[in-house]
């Protein structure tokens, strides 16, 4: 749990340092956030690590399918990334950019759950066909 | 967990500012552009390689 103190200290230390930066120095400012925000994003998917691992152990345990349940982890992934840098852009003042990442966030999840919608749609296909 | 690196970036951040007043008031303003841009330049280096350390370990974790 030392991370996490570590962690929670260095965002205080960057709100006190960005306001030290003051507005002349705005883009250093917006970069020290993006720093810190991508510091404190490695510690929280380093304690994710073990819940991951948790999953696909019951994955396996429930014998479902690796490859769906990688696509769940990719989701995850693309979401979480995808929410820091909308985050990021949110507090730089780019509402536009902010957007357009929210767009593509939600087209590459789309993209990647294509293979489970494919399989629902089969399922439907053959429960409606058996009737 | 680098600390050091927010404490590089402040640093930074106040130099560059001090620079540029400094050059601002002697009548420099070129000088003083190209010292914010270099220090933006050197901050944002920085910054770029823990963004691609964060997306390894994305990748690595989430299994792309």
């Amino acid at each position: 749990m030392e991370s996490f103190w570590k962690g929670a200290g260095a965002v205080v230390l960057a709100v006190i340092l960005g306001l030290a930066l003051g507005k002349q120095e705005k883009h250093n400012a917006i970069l020290l956030t993006t720093a810190v925000c991508v510091m404190v994003a490695g510690i929280a998917i380093a304690y994710l690590s073990p819940v991951v691992d948790l999953l696909r152990r019951i994955g396996d345990m429930a014998q479902l399918d690796q490859q769906m349940l990688g696509i769940v982890l990719k989701t995850v992934g693309i979401g979480m990334i995808g929410e820091l840098a909308c985050m990021i852009c949110r507090d730089s003042g780019n509402g536009a950019l902010e957007r357009t990442l929210q767009l593509l966030t939600t087209g590459a999840i789309f993209y990647l759950a294509l293979p489970l919608l494919q399989q629902l749609l089969d399922l439907l296909q053959e429960i409606l066909g058996g009737l | 967990m680098d600390i050091d690196l927010i404490f590089k970036i402040a640093a930074i951040g106040i130099i560059v500012s001090i620079l540029n007043q400094v050059l601002a008031r002697s009548g420099r303003e070129e000088q003083a552009t190209m010292t914010t841009l270099a220090g933006l330049v050197v901050v944002l280096m920085m910054v770029a390689q823990k963004i691609a350390e964060l997306f390894d370990l994305v990748k690595s974790l989430f299994d792309f």
